[in-house]
């Protein structure tokens, strides 16, 4: 809401400067965004009276003109032939400056001296309308040498309010003035509007009927005839012009005008056009049709509320006019309205045909039903001021849900105890009157009950329809504590028992999750919750998988950004690309997030998973002039997993190779944590990396922590520290290739029982020195007892078992080392 | 005999003279006072003299065992002196070569300021509450006192899954549910982190951002008990030289609702270009908890009151470190997140 300070002063005495009353209003909470300065001019314009004009001696198309300044003759070279003698017009003297930026000096044009310039309204800066081209033809009112600022509404400093949605009352200059008055304990200028009815009376020209009253709570209508339509004064419009309204004509003026003024919008039929000349309130017919302002035909429905004639519609209640019953240059008599529509209906209308106007926001949030017969006369008499005509006698006043005026208690002790610190009650009385309210002193509670009635005084308060945001007790405090100024608010702390703000279990391990994965090098990214469903495809991810089933968002902002996340890695993979294609090429990142799988039924709530998602790809951070970089692989990415598990406490996991999602097919693992399975390990599919053009491998892992949360040992318990010496052997066994590691590592296990602690894999080797098909890996093995010290036999025997059974099962022979 | 011992010692100081390094001295030690060295033969041998002769002899052999000592050990210290000379010189290492490259990783500067606040309020006592993020139009609007087609709703434009279920616009709806769940025990004291999502996508909005929201409910809480909270959390979070002021607002479910800003942190009030000249910056909306809330929550409003507040972690992150564009937060360039 465009506020002009000067413009509003019209309504009220202002005692602080525009800047001033900014920020009076901003702590006021009526938020001020910006002051700026409509129409901005110079100085050294002045207005300058036409006398004597004749033909330019060497230039056909230019006249030289006498101008009176007020302190001297000039004679000035124009190019305008929109001017006569008498004529007061815009001069621009020699150290103008145009708000285009040129500045005016004297000069020599075809042989003739111009001391000056005649100025257009377009030289001007101003986007106006003029019954002829050319130059501004100002108020013969004024004298030759007022300053141009001095008569014009320019240079005008305008406010412009970010409004709350409740305080729609400030979407007109009236309320504005009103929130400036309860703070200055000033009076509002304006009052009752007395009109002169002449003619015939409305009741024979017209009536207005209301068939939907909940939707049309009041409709009120004049008809005048006999106007003349014109441009409007310049001075309505520039004023329109400062709040960004362009000005069209008079009568469509005055509205706007009116509706800035009160916020109260009006509309103007040509009441000629309508048929029986009668307005019928109702909601649309289905498949109705009717051509609105903007020319376009709209299918209507029965949900949307129109104006009627007698026949069709001729307009969307509250949010824009039908064509045909336009006012045009041809109409002879106009049907104004001034009306009050249910804010839902508008609301939905306006958005369902596109259609937000100034008028359609303003009911969106409710006009004062109050108002209408003010605004209609205002109105009428401003038309009559500007384009002259009669006002026909009466006026038609349809009112079926009248304001009911709300009459709220007020408990004095509340307001302290909502705002921690004492409001005297002439305090409390000053400042809801200031504001317009009516405060009586009502009797003490009938029943008094300590709870229910803190003692003290309390008042019975009547809020006028302007502030039909205050409707109950709370509402009252808030307005004491806003005029009163909250920076009057003392500074304490709530008192009452302790309470431990310590993070839950869930949270902490979290949080060590995020520390240790910090730790092993990797940096923390964070993604949106949505994702690009084509990604799926992308990814070739098989079409039964899970994670396709994705929940759609009806209204996204964008098909990237269209379902709810069901893994982390697409979004993670885009990431990486980013960074790929900014020369990042060494990626270690994890998210920590959520996911949403859909419930049973749609009226449930999703379900939301909590994963831990890694990537990798580059060189191994250890790259230095000591050593040659390794790429990163499988087991820096598993050796990370298995540092979490372990500072998580976590004993019971294994590695299962399989082929998953979005990996290769022969390097990945599920990772199982007390038989379930918790996530995935491994490196992204090389068709993946084709498509997405990616030069390095990348490896990927995501696990969900629901499935070992409970598997957490956040604080583990003591282990004495061993007593006797431990014994170490090396070991190393030839297996057939295709047997896995981690099998032989579990026979060992197994075999090795209570006294194995400790299975160190130190090498894995291949070559000439073992059969074709077998490799060799070397155990570090660490026997103790817990009580005594072991002897060697007794580890040569379980030496003996473990080469025993893994041969037997595995086919694998001990090698001497 | 005693020529015998005479001329060991000659020997041995001729030989520990021309000792190099310290193996060869240490060799030198032992050929004289080894087990098997010529002093210790010649100790081990006393047993063979008379015993008029033994006490004499044993004297000298002391003197001389303790003389090659003396000599071995002054011998080392000066080989010590001439020897690290050359050691230390072959030893030198350039200590301006780089260190072992260690990366550690970051968290993502978003957490980093959302734990901060967290961890500023739970040390006031406040519980973190948590709850989800896909939510019931219910929670995230009813119970806040904002009914369909309330034009509040206008404030938040959502992201709808279908009529009744939307992505949370806001982390109040945890304060609903954890109110109902607790009511009518008191106090309430908790804020509730958390990701929340609306139609936005510019400069100053993203469509998913962090908020961190905090209710106290309890008898007899005041808007100046909140005035008082958020100055302390406005000192320790931006500095001990902070003010804040509070600016009427309005919110569905709080009243009266106030915007809250802080003394700028770049130009301490005076005015510049962040703070737009005005000299505060805006960080937070609060307000006192609306009657309506607690009744739907479970509290009787005459009994209790409370006081809420909610602010957005992106924007006291783009304040703290000098960011501006909330964009680059999920942009992910690890350029930029590994700057924190
Ligand atoms: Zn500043």
């Amino acid at each position: 809401m465009k506020v002009p300070y000067n413009w509003l002063r019209e309504y009220v005495d202002i005692p602080y400067s525009p800047e001033e009353l900014a920020h009076r209003l901003t702590m006021a909470g009526i938020e001020v965004g910006s002051v700026q300065v409509f129409a901005p001019l110079g100085e050294n314009f002045v207005a300058g009276k036409i006398g004597a004009l004749s033909l330019h001696p060497n230039a056909q198309n230019l006249q030289v003109v006498t101008v009176n300044t007020g302190n001297g003759l000039l004679n000035i070279v124009c190019g305008a032939w929109n001017i006569k003698k008498g004529d007061m017009v815009p001069l621009a003297l020699p150290g103008a400056v145009l708000p285009g930026g040129k500045e005016i000096r004297t000069a020599e044009i075809k042989g003739v001296s111009s001391p000056g310039m005649l100025c257009s309204a377009g030289e001007l800066g101003l986007d106006i309308v003029q019954e002829e081209e050319g130059i501004l033809i100002l108020n013969e009112g004024c004298s030759p040498g007022t300053r141009l600022t001095d008569i014009l509404f320019i240079n005008e400093p305008v406010l412009e309010l970010d409004l709350t949605p409740n305080r729609s009352d400030c979407l007109g200059l009236l309320g504005v003035a009103r929130e400036v008055a309860a703070q200055t304990g000033g009076k509002i200028k304006i009052s009752a509007v007395e009109v002169e009815e002449r003619g015939r009376d409305i009741r024979e020209l017209t009536s207005v009927e209301i068939l939907d009253p909940e939707l049309c709570p009041r409709y009120t209508a004049r008809i005048m005839e006999g106007f003349k339509i014109a441009p409007s004064p310049l001075n309505m419009q520039l004023r329109l012009l400062s709040v960004g309204i362009r000005a069209i004509y008079n009568l469509v003026d005055v509205t706007n005008y009116l509706m800035w003024e009160t916020g109260f919008p009006m509309h103007a039929f040509d009441y000629d056009k309508l048929e029986k000349g009668r307005i019928i309130v109702r909601r649309a017919h289905p498949g109705e049709e009717m051509v609105t302002l903007d020319g376009v035909t709209r299918t209507l429905d029965p949900e949307v509320l129109v104006i009627a004639d007698a026949r069709v519609p001729v307009g969307l209640a509250g949010v824009m006019g039908g064509e045909y019953t336009e006012i045009t240059t041809a109409t002879t008599r106009l049907l104004l309205e001034a009306a009050c529509f249910n804010p839902v209906n508008i609301r939905k209308t306006a958005r369902k045909m596109n259609l937000p106007s100034e008028a359609s926001q303003r009911y969106e949030k409710g006009v004062d039903p109050e108002a209408a017969i003010f605004a209609q006369n205002r109105a009428v008499r401003l038309i009559q001021e500007t384009a002259g005509g009669e006002i026909c006698r009466g006026i038609i006043d349809n009112y079926p849900r009248p304001y009911r005026v709300p009459r709220i208690d007020l408990r004095v002790k509340k307001v302290e105890e909502v705002l921690g610190y004492d409001v005297s009650e002439r305090e409390i009385t000053g400042i809801l009157e200031g504001l317009g309210l009516e405060v009586e002193a009502g009797s003490p509670p009938a029943v008094s009950s300590p709870r229910s009635n803190p003692a003290g005084a309390i008042y019975k308060v009547e809020v006028p329809s302007f502030r039909r945001d205050l409707y109950e007790e709370i509402d009252l405090i808030e307005e004491i504590a806003r005029i009163k100024g909250f920076e009057k608010i003392p500074l304490t702390l709530p008192v009452g028992v302790l309470t431990s703000g310590r993070p839950s279990r869930e949270r902490r391990v979290l949080d060590r999750i995020r520390d240790v994965l910090v730790g092993c090098g990797l940096q923390e990214i964070i993604t949106f919750s949505f994702m690009n469903p084509r990604l799926f495809d992308e990814l070739d991810l098989p079409p039964d998988d899970f994670r396709r089933n994705a929940i759609k968002l009806q209204n996204p902002l964008s098909e990237e950004q269209g379902v709810l996340r069901t893994t982390q890695i697409p979004n993670i993979l885009q990431v990486m690309q980013y960074n790929f294609n900014r020369q990042v090429d060494n990626q270690l990142i994890f998210e920590i997030g959520k996911i949403f799988l859909p419930a049973e039924t749609d009226s449930k709530l999703p379900l939301e998973k909590m994963l831990v998602s890694l990537a990798l790809s580059g060189k191994m951070p250890q790259n230095d002039w000591q050593n040659t970089p390794k790429p990163l692989d499988y087991f820096y990415l598993k050796g990370i997993l298995e540092a979490l598990l372990n500072s998580l406490g976590i004993k019971e996991y294994r590695w299962e190779a399989g082929q998953l999602p979005f990996l290769h097919p022969t390097r990945g693992a599920t990772l199982v944590v007390n038989d379930q399975e918790a996530g995935f390990i491994g490196a992204l599919h090389p068709a993946a990396l084709e498509k997405l053009q990616f030069r390095q491998d990348v490896y990927l892992a995501e696990l969900s922590t629901e499935a070992f949360l409970n598997s957490v040992s956040l604080s583990p318990s003591f282990k004495p520290l061993p007593r006797y010496p431990s014994v170490l052997r090396d070991v190393a066994f030839t297996v057939p290739e295709k047997v896995n590691a981690g099998d032989i590592m579990q026979g060992l296990k197994e075999c090795g029982g209570k006294l194995l602690e400790d299975i160190r894999l130190f090498d894995v080797y291949k070559g000439t020195q073992i059969p074709q098909g077998h490799l060799s890996l070397a155990f570090a093995l660490t026997f103790r007892h817990s009580e005594r010290t072991l002897k060697d036999d007794e580890i040569d025997e379980i030496q003996e078992a473990m080469e025993q059974f893994l041969h037997d099962k595995y086919a694998a022979i001990l090698r001497k080392l | 005999m005693q020529e015998n011992m005479d001329r060991l010692q000659l020997q041995l100081k001729e030989d520990i003279d021309r000792a190099q390094d310290f193996q060869q001295l240490d060799n030198i030690r032992v050929r004289y006072l080894g087990k098997k060295g010529d002093i210790t033969l010649l100790m081990r041998n006393m047993n063979q003299l008379s015993p008029e002769q033994r006490p004499v002899f044993g004297k000298r052999l002391n003197e001389l065992k303790n003389t090659a000592e003396t000599m071995l050990e002054q011998r080392k210290k000066e080989l010590y002196g001439e020897l690290s000379v050359k050691r230390w010189e072959s030893e030198r290492v350039d200590v301006t070569l780089p260190g072992k490259p260690f990366n550690p990783g970051r968290k993502h500067l978003i957490t980093v300021v959302l734990q901060e606040i967290e961890e500023i309020f739970t040390c006031m006592g406040f519980k973190i509450a948590e709850g989800p993020e896909v939510e019931l139009d219910y929670y995230n609007f009813e119970a806040l006192n904002m009914p369909k087609d309330h034009p509040a709703r206008d404030m938040q434009d959502s992201f709808y899954i279908n009529r009744e279920i939307l992505l949370r616009t806001h982390t109040s709806p945890v304060e609903v549910r954890t109110m109902q769940a607790q009511a009518p025990e008191l106090p309430v004291r908790i804020i509730s982190p958390g990701k929340v999502y609306r139609r936005d996508d510019d400069i100053t909005h993203s469509p998913m951002f962090h908020q961190v929201e905090g209710l106290v409910v309890d008898k007899g809480i005041t808007l100046a008990d909140l005035k008082g909270t958020l100055l302390l959390f406005a000192r320790e979070m931006f500095g001990k030289d902070r003010d804040i002021r509070l600016r009427p607002s309005f919110f569905p479910f709080t009243e009266p609702s106030a915007e809250v800003d802080i003394s700028c942190i770049a130009c301490d009030g005076k005015g510049c270009r962040i703070c737009g000249g005005t000299g505060w910056l805006e960080i937070l909306g609060s307000g006192m908890t609306h009657p309506r809330v607690l009744e739907i929550s479970g509290y009787n409003p005459e009994e209790v009151t409370g006081y809420a507040f909610g602010m957005g972690v992106e924007r006291i992150a783009m304040l703290k470190y000098g960011i501006d564009d909330i964009r680059l937060f999920y942009t992910n360039d690890l350029r930029m997140l590994s700057q924190y």
